[in-house]
């Protein structure tokens, strides 16, 4: 993911008490009234959320499309404010400055709320300050109250739950926004377990009626939060994405790919470009995605239409290798996903031939990279609204009839741009590097550094601030490795076979999602 | 004829076929293996040494051979990380090496702009930027060049970038920009 989960803000459900006894079938407004285990599906306690059927047989279908057209910015460059695909519900709110208080519907049978905000060009503040670190002026929106005012979202929230181990626990919150995104951010909920049981234990979806909102960034909220750099002036484009149609806590949907080609041919040995009109019969892309399209099945997402697309010489030439440290709108990667302009609400992924990242005077590489989580479906060009995975496996090792990612190049890559387009629909890492930060979703295995790794390196674990002991500086803390988190079945030390381990494991890694993994990515409107 | 007498010293200093690997206790090769298949997290090169001088061999070995070259390039972050002598070998080997895999020999590229002096860094990469026959590790040698040896190479990169024809601003942009500054 393109950045770190620092903000992670939301509202807790007050707290309730199961009721005992419940059994599948009782009547129920939240799991809380079933207990035992049960969860509420469509108002009736049930053994497990619906079975929502398979995907249809046979690979994703493969297309050249259109080429992408536009004009070499120079040294100049554009943040536009980007429409909505024509696919999707949208309701543009308009543009409006922090702090202002907006509404908008919900019609019945909505099963997702996706906000969308793009900053007028001008009007917002790059970053502010908590004491000497320098934090991009992210966009989200805060106080999103349901019509009946109940708090879905605050981004300064009264207090901060921990697990039983101390850690941060957002799983009770109903909604958790975990990203750092300037200029242009999108939100979708619901996204935790808490949220996740509010629109499962009803029949149509998230409550009906005017919802309300106010526009905000970090910078307006450094204006009454412990940080320096307050502005109140930024102005911001919203529009609300809604998710209608069949409810998908009961079916599964379809996912499509827009595929934009900046790398270059890997099975050449000189630099030649890949391109959309051989992509479609390449033997490695169809088996990337055919691979992909078995990993994300297991969660009820079928994969429909990959589309590939040319990028111009000139975005070729530039963004093959694509550096990531910068955000700025003027950055890499935000003008790259600009050339995102499929008018689809698909994920958006881009191929290059390097994705690198500097921390000090050094360069390092990384396998894959989100604009945002989750990235903006329905919206697409803006510049946090891509995906990007590098060639460079691609057609490498020895690949068999099932997927393997310890031997075949092809099948490591879809593994990577499966676990990027979690990231795209809503994912966090199940555990984070160093064993103290988790998504919030309470039925993914957690992998917590003071309970899981070996006792000789617990003194090294993050909130030990551990210190090297021939110098006394800061040390490295201690990274959690699969071996360590394989206990599958147990609520602690597992989660390494899961898509969204931090950790690609040879051994373990399965691609495994949970069910309410699977809900949140079928909930997001690029699944239809 | 500098391309031809890089390659002849790096190969001269070639380390052995299997640097070093035994000495990586199993352990410390779990760990090795493990924070290679980070997805989108950077691994720092604190995390490599903190793992001891053993992972040094291990790491070595990946970079020399594994089958993945997303392996092959990260593992190269982490031998850089140790430095020395067999790791500027190694580096000088998969950077000159036209049978090694383009992101293995670009990420060799950046780790001799890091284990070498300004003088040798422009005397390794400069036969690269010049002369190699992948436009992209011409584009990471001006990259590296630019970074590791600015006064002594920013003249040659601009060179280079005009023989690139119309694309040779975009293509080395970013080395440019360094140059600039």
């Amino acid at each position: 993911m393109r950045l770190a989960p620092l903000v992670a803000i939301a509202v807790a459900l007050p707290g309730c008490h199961s009721k005992e006894g419940a059994s599948q079938g009782s009547p129920c407004a939240s799991a809380h009234d079933c207990g035992g285990g049960l969860v509420c599906v469509a108002g009736a306690c049930a053994g497990a959320a619906a079975k929502v059927g398979a995907c249809a047989a046979g690979a994703p279908r493969l297309v050249g499309g259109a080429a992408i057209v536009a004009p070499d910015p120079g040294t100049t460059c554009a943040t536009a404010i980007m429409p909505a695909a024509p696919s999707v519900n949208v309701q543009a709110l308009g543009q409006h400055t922090v702090g202002e208080r907006l509404s908008f519907d919900v019609p019945a049978g909505t099963w997702s709320v996706s906000i969308v905000s793009q900053a007028v060009p001008g009007t917002t503040k790059d970053a502010v300050y908590a004491g000497s670190v320098v934090l991009p002026n992210s966009v989200v929106p805060t106080d999103v109250r349901a019509p009946d005012g109940r708090l879905f979202y605050t981004d300064l929230p009264a207090d901060q739950p921990s697990d039983r181990s101390g850690y941060p626990d957002y799983t009770g919150f109903l909604a958790y926004y975990g990203g750092l995104t300037p200029v242009s951010g999108s939100f979708t909920f619901p996204n935790t377990s808490a949220g996740l049981d509010v629109v499962r234990s009803s029949k149509g979806g998230l409550p009906a009626g005017a919802w309300t909102m106010t526009v905000n960034d970090l910078a307006a909220e450094c204006l009454v939060a412990g940080c320096s750099g307050g502005s109140a002036t930024g102005k911001y484009d919203v529009q609300v994405v809604t998710r209608a149609g069949p409810s998908p806590f009961a079916s599964a949907g379809t996912l499509d790919f827009d595929v934009y080609l900046a790398a270059s041919d890997p099975a050449v040995a000189v630099s030649t470009p890949l391109l959309a009109a051989d992509a479609p019969t390449r033997p490695d892309l169809q088996r990337l995605f055919t691979s992909l399209g078995t990993v994300l099945a297991s969660a009820g997402l079928c994969v429909g239409t990959v589309t590939f697309h040319d990028l111009p010489d000139w975005a070729r030439t530039r963004y093959a290798s694509v550096n990531v440290d910068a955000t700025g709108p003027c950055d890499d990667l935000s003008q790259l996903f600009t050339l995102a302009q499929a008018p689809s609400a698909s994920v958006h992924l881009f191929l290059v031939d390097d994705l690198t990242e500097t921390s000090g005077s050094q360069k390092y590489r990384v396998v894959g990279i989100d604009g945002s989580i989750p990235g903006p479906s329905g919206v697409p060009g803006t510049i946090n609204g891509g995906t990007v995975v590098p060639v460079w496996d691609l057609g490498h090792g020895q690949c068999g009839s099932a997927i393997d990612v310890a031997r075949c190049g092809s099948d490591r890559m879809a593994y990577i741009a499966a676990h990027e387009a979690g990231h795209w629909l809503g994912l966090y890492h199940t555990t984070e590097r160093y064993g103290s930060l988790f998504d919030p979703l309470s039925d993914t295995p957690a992998c917590r550094c003071s309970v899981c790794a070996p006792l000789t390196d617990r003194a090294s674990c993050a909130e030990n601030a551990p210190r090297d002991s021939s110098t006394s500086h800061p040390a490295e803390p201690v990274s959690m490795i699969g071996d360590w988190c394989a206990r599958d079945g147990s609520p602690d030390c597992g989660g390494a076979q899961n898509l969204m381990f931090w950790l690609l494991d040879d051994a373990r890694s399965r691609g495994a999602l949970s069910p309410q993994q699977a809900e949140v990515m079928r909930l997001n409107p690029a699944v239809r | 004829m500098l391309a031809a007498l890089a390659l002849a010293l790096s190969l001269s200093a070639q380390p052995a076929a299997s640097p070093d690997a035994a000495t990586a206790a199993p352990e410390v090769r779990q760990r090795v293996k493990a924070l290679l298949g980070a997805i989108d997290r950077p691994i720092p090169p604190e995390a490599w040494r903190a793992l001891g001088p053993g992972a040094e061999g291990a790491l070595a070995e990946v970079a020399a051979s594994d089958d993945f070259p997303s392996r092959r390039a990260l593992a190269l972050e982490g031998v850089a990380a140790f430095g020395g002598a067999r790791a500027e070998a190694l580096h000088r080997r998969l950077a000159s090496d036209t049978s090694t895999p383009a992101p293995v020999r670009r990420a060799a590229i950046r780790g001799l702009a890091i284990l070498l002096p300004p003088s040798g860094a422009a005397e390794a990469l400069r036969p690269l930027l010049s002369g190699d026959r992948d436009p992209s590790v011409r584009r990471a040698a001006a990259e590296a060049l630019s970074e590791a040896a600015p006064a002594s190479s920013c003249a040659d990169i601009r060179a280079q970038a005009r023989r690139e024809g119309a694309r040779g601003d975009a293509m080395f942009r970013r080395a440019l920009a360094a140059c600039a500054r």
